[in-house]
């Protein structure tokens, strides 16, 4: 039986391994070809497991301390991005995990997908059409990351899991 | 958890395959002709690739040379966008997000090379 402090301590800990991860990884250098801000997307391992294993709320609720921490260190931009990407993202794959017939490849190779086209309409709104010029490069990258991404969740899930109930991880 | 693999995975793969064709072949690409410059969303100047322009939108110096276009100098924090070097070839195009500046090549013609590695 889980206790609702241990569900809610869990969560605020997993809350702040997803923004330092957030935190960390826009820290390494970027890419010439890339959009500035391109981030491996590595938190979304947790964003994930909340939105398949939790619920959306708990997952809504990552994304949008992840988005006050990018806020807080990278600024106001990086963090509106983050914010609709994430959002967006832990919604459709919420639903997509509600059917049997989508593992979880399937599942955050779409979170990935989704996350950055919802970055690319957000920045269509501040620079314009030349935002969609990066769709063919951040379609297929948020495909990969996803994929990148289920793997090490896969990993992750069963540890994440025995937070949660109690066992040694 | 769900499993790692299932079938619709497959269809989700293929769809993500697609919808990367259908936004590659949309937008234009090959050499370049014009050079569109947008700030907070609307298009304020458009220039021929060939003709020599400076010009500072938000902050953001804009320098079109030789065949070229390129940022010289940014108010923004990173800077990313000077370091983002020359672009002559449509499809190409670089960004200041902060100051909300975009340049942009245009074309019309088909592209024989997107890129070259060494």
């Amino acid at each position: 039986m889980k206790s609702k402090a241990k569900r809610a301590a869990v969560l605020g800990l997993l809350a702040a391994s997803a923004a330092v991860i957030s935190v960390v990884e826009s820290m390494l250098p970027a890419l010439s070809f890339m959009p500035p801000g391109f981030k491996l997307g590595l938190s979304n391992i947790i964003t994930a497991y909340c939105a398949v294993s939790l619920s959306l709320p708990s997952a809504i609720f990552i994304v949008f301390f992840k988005s006050l921490i990018t806020l807080l260190f990278r600024g106001g931009m990086s963090a509106a991005m983050g914010l609709a990407g994430g959002v967006l993202s832990a919604a459709v794959m919420h639903l997509i995990s509600r059917s049997k017939r989508v593992g979880i490849f399937g599942v955050s190779m779409a979170g990935g997908v989704v996350h950055n086209i919802a970055q690319v309409i957000v920045a269509l709104g501040l620079i314009g059409q030349a935002a969609l010029f990066y769709l063919p490069v951040l379609i297929p990258l948020g495909a990969v990351c996803g994929a990148a991404t289920a793997l090490l969740l896969r990993l992750a899930a069963p540890q994440i899991d025995k937070l949660f109930s109690g066992g040694k991880p | 958890m769900n499993k790692l693999f299932r079938r619709a995975d497959a269809l989700i793969l293929l769809a993500v395959v697609l919808l990367t064709a259908v936004a590659a072949l949309i937008l234009p690409r090959g050499r370049g002709d014009r050079v569109i410059i947008s700030a907070d969303g609307q298009t304020v100047a458009s220039y021929s690739l060939n003709e020599q322009a400076e010009l500072t939108v938000n902050g953001v110096n804009i320098i079109i040379c030789d065949g070229a276009a390129y940022i010289s100098s940014s108010d923004c924090a990173t800077e990313q966008c000077v370091r983002s070097g020359k672009i002559s070839r449509a499809g190409q195009s670089i960004v200041c997000l902060p100051n909300r500046v975009s340049v942009c090549i245009d074309g019309a013609q088909k592209p024989t090379t997107d890129g070259v590695t060494y």
